[in-house]
């Protein structure tokens, strides 16, 4: 191509350049837009997870309440009280011996 | 032709100047009136509420937790048939159908609340019909996940979740979030659109807060002071167990106990704090702080004799009798006073020491005013000015004439305890600021020295006489701990006018253990015990039980150890009852050599505990000088490292707890 010749594209390509400008643009925006309904769907499902693990935690606090756990022990596995005799003292280092 | 064509492009221009003058126009100069529109058609308004703090015990078990619930509502212009919605939701939720067709048939009504806080399933239930004009409204629930315990220190909230007594009205400011309403931009369908990189503003969740409470122990001491009621058919009973040497208060409890989860329905004189708002006169009890005082004072010493008489002393036209009639102690030390329980023994020593030195003895074990724990509702009690007539200085020194709730009694106690120091009670542990997530724990408060160390240590020694031998409170030991005490039994003031109710007692007992080095201060009060009434038989039985699971939930190793407790130490004790028995003759010095050698071939290889309980590996392992470890959970031993057979010289052993293969048809003890 002639140098006259690309002097004469000069105009379309400035306004190839310019509708490509626009074009990018408006292809960002659409990304934002697109990326907000991810963000908003996600906050969405962690707010849900949150919710979730909550419940779960009041379940599990709720099984080991020791007025369930003690009657589950009784009625469930027969088990008695402990008795004084039957206590094994520890320390922290381990059986408790003679000082 | 021409001019037709300009007339119709300058018609043209003229209207598209129009046009962009009048977009100008909007764009430069708005009104008021098209920016609300604006605003309601592109903003919405969003609320952010946030979750209430959580309270959690002092090893973070939750004991007052914030979930999100839903609560329904009807749009009833929108429900066609309100009768069968009436019917199926009546169904569900549990609610006579009436009132629920009532709501629901005012066609002219755009909102009702059918029912507030529903649970997960009733809500997915209710959804999955998708009936049009029934709605959701996500709301935030308070749980209570262990229910009865703590009811009245954690309070309750309201239907906005807006804390109404206890701990939750206490920390309203820190425990409740702030609801937060936000403007962002929507999009057609109604959705927020993310803005400078942000979909929404996440609203801080209120703070956590940290008790010094110990789930467990508070569990306990609840159920040893229902037990003791339900026994003793008394009217109501108290407990109290601090931390003796920082007042953390570890269990606090009174009767009746209620559900916190349904604590609307629960009568007000039941949702008090009575641990720390009943007063009353603590008896007996309170000879322990008077001599205490006494002491301090320096006028008396431990075996400084008294002269209690025949069992009473006469003051103007009363009596002051010892608690029995057949008491007739005649001259006893100061240290019998107390281990004894001597009304007269006291009353003198407080005829001694004046109406202005007993007073400030009591005021400075805190009595008469308020200690200041985190708690609404904390009563002062009363402790009246000096001076008193002779009568009432006798009757306030041994714990009548004065009133003390026996939050006030524990603290008092934990004084001795601890060597002489008055810390401010305290229940809360931390609070976690909900920005950082950081927590900051508060110390332990001092007030004030109240007697030296000398004199507590001569006190708590002198306590424990009273669990001794001639003591009155035997029923308060506990096997392998020296246990310093003093039982109480007052009686109990008449409400409805003056003097004392007959043959009504309040039975408490107050002290702490171990007795040479205290670790938990524990008061129990027994309110109108029938039948039997001493502090001894209704009090101290209780003061037992709950000190024994303290110990044995805090791994304290006993001081007084029987024989039936210890593990034998010395192996050469075995090995030579062995050789003794094989040969017939007793082991000589010289034969120490051999001695170590068999040792060391019984003790250098792991024995097989598989299958064993806790117990009989103790048995098992008698004698090896082997430190042991103990991991995981479960009855009996799973694995051990080293394997069985294997060599332990010089080698720790690990074992290691799992379930037990079989559940065993006979009962077991846990």
């Amino acid at each position: 191509m002639s140098f006259k010749e690309s002097g004469q594209m000069k105009p379309l390509l400035s306004i190839f350049i310019f509708i490509m400008c626009l074009f990018t643009i408006v292809f960002f925006r659409m990304e934002s837009r697109r990326l907000g309904y991810t963000v908003l769907k996600m906050t969405h499902s962690a707010n849900q997870m949150k919710s979730q693990y909550q419940s779960e935690l009041v379940k599990l606090a709720r099984i080991n309440d020791p007025q369930n756990l003690q009657q589950y022990a009784m009625s469930t596995l027969t088990l008695k009280k402990a008795k004084q005799g039957q206590i094994i003292h520890m320390t922290e280092e381990g059986f408790a011996v003679s000082q | 032709m021409k001019n037709r064509i300009l007339l119709l492009f300058f018609g043209f221009i003229f209207l598209w100047i129009l046009l962009i003058a009048r977009g100008a126009q909007l764009q430069l100069f708005p009104s008021e009136k098209l920016l609300s529109i604006k605003q309601r058609q592109f903003n919405k308004k969003i609320t952010l509420s946030s979750k209430r703090g959580d309270i959690l015990d002092r090893n973070n078990i939750e004991l007052a937790v914030s979930i999100n619930s839903f609560s329904l509502y009807a749009d009833p212009s929108l429900i066609d048939q309100p009768k069968t919605v009436a019917r199926k939701l009546s169904k569900v939720l549990k609610i006579s159908r009436k009132p629920l067709y009532k709501k629901l048939k005012q066609k002219k009504s755009r909102f009702k609340w059918i029912k507030r806080k529903l649970d997960q399933k009733t809500y997915e239930e209710i959804k999955s019909w998708k009936v049009r004009g029934l709605a959701f409204k996500k709301e935030p629930k308070r749980i209570y996940p262990n229910g009865r315990l703590l009811s009245q220190v954690l309070g309750l909230v309201g239907y906005e979740q807006q804390g109404l007594e206890g701990l939750e009205s206490r920390y309203e400011d820190h425990l409740s979030g702030n609801k937060k309403e936000v403007r962002v931009h929507k999009d057609a369908r109604g959705r927020p659109l993310l803005e400078n990189g942000h979909v929404f503003i996440s609203n801080p969740n209120g703070g956590d807060i940290q008790l010094t409470i110990d789930r467990d122990l508070q569990f306990t001491l609840q159920e040893e002071l229902n037990q003791a009621v339900h026994e003793h058919q008394a009217d109501r009973a108290y407990g109290v167990v601090l931390d003796a040497q920082t007042s953390e208060v570890l269990a606090i409890a009174s009767t009746p106990t209620y559900d916190n989860n349904r604590s609307l329905k629960v009568p007000s004189s039941h949702r008090r704090i009575h641990s720390i708002s009943d007063a009353f006169e603590p008896g007996s009890t309170l000879k322990t702080l008077f001599v205490a005082g006494a002491l301090q004072s320096g006028k008396y010493k431990p075996n400084t004799v008294i002269d209690a008489g025949d069992g009473y002393m006469q003051i103007g036209r009363r009596r002051i009798h010892e608690a029995d009639d057949h008491h007739k102690f005649g001259k006893i030390t100061v240290s019998e006073v107390l281990a004894r329980s001597s009304n007269v023994g006291v009353s003198r020593m407080g005829l001694d020491l004046g109406s202005k030195k007993v007073h400030e003895i009591l005021s400075s074990f805190g009595f008469g005013q308020e200690l200041g724990i985190e708690l609404p509702g904390e009563a002062k009690g009363i402790l009246h000015k000096p001076p008193y007539n002779k009568h009432l200085l006798a009757s306030i020194s041994f714990g009548h004439g004065v009133t003390a709730t026996p939050l006030q009694m524990a603290s008092a106690y934990s004084v001795i305890a601890n060597g002489g120091l008055l810390y401010r009670p305290r229940i809360v542990k931390a609070n976690r600021n909900p920005l950082t997530g950081e927590w900051t724990e508060s110390s332990p408060e001092l007030i004030r020295r109240v007697i030296d160390k000398k004199v507590a240590a001569q006190m708590r020694l002198m306590m424990t006489f009273v669990t001794g031998q001639l003591g009155t409170g035997q029923n308060a030991r506990v096997e392998g701990f020296p246990v310093s005490g003093k039982t109480g039994t007052a009686q109990k003031v008449n409400p409805e006018g003056g003097g004392y109710l007959d043959g009504a007692y309040i039975s408490s007992f107050a002290g702490f253990l171990p007795a040479n080095d205290p670790r938990f201060v524990i008061y129990i009060a027994i309110d109108y015990p029938k039948e039997e009434y001493y502090g001894s038989q209704v009090a101290a039985p209780v003061f037992s039980r709950v000190a024994k699971y303290a110990i044995r939930k805090f791994g304290l190793a006993p001081v007084l150890l029987s024989k039936k407790q210890v593990i034998e130490k010395d192996p050469f004790k075995k090995i030579k009852k062995k050789v003794s028995g094989k040969v017939g003759t007793d082991v000589e010095p010289d034969q120490m050599g051999d001695l170590i050698g068999e040792k060391s071939k019984i003790y250098s290889k792991m024995p097989n505990l598989n299958g064993k309980s806790l117990r009989e590996v103790i048995r098992s392992l008698q004698g090896y000088p082997n430190k042991v470890h103990i991991s995981g959970k479960g009855a009996v031993v799973v694995d051990t490292l080293p394997r069985s057979g294997k060599s332990i010289e010089g080698r720790p052993i690990t074992l290691i707890f799992g379930a037990q293969p079989k559940v065993p048809k006979n009962s077991q003890n846990f």
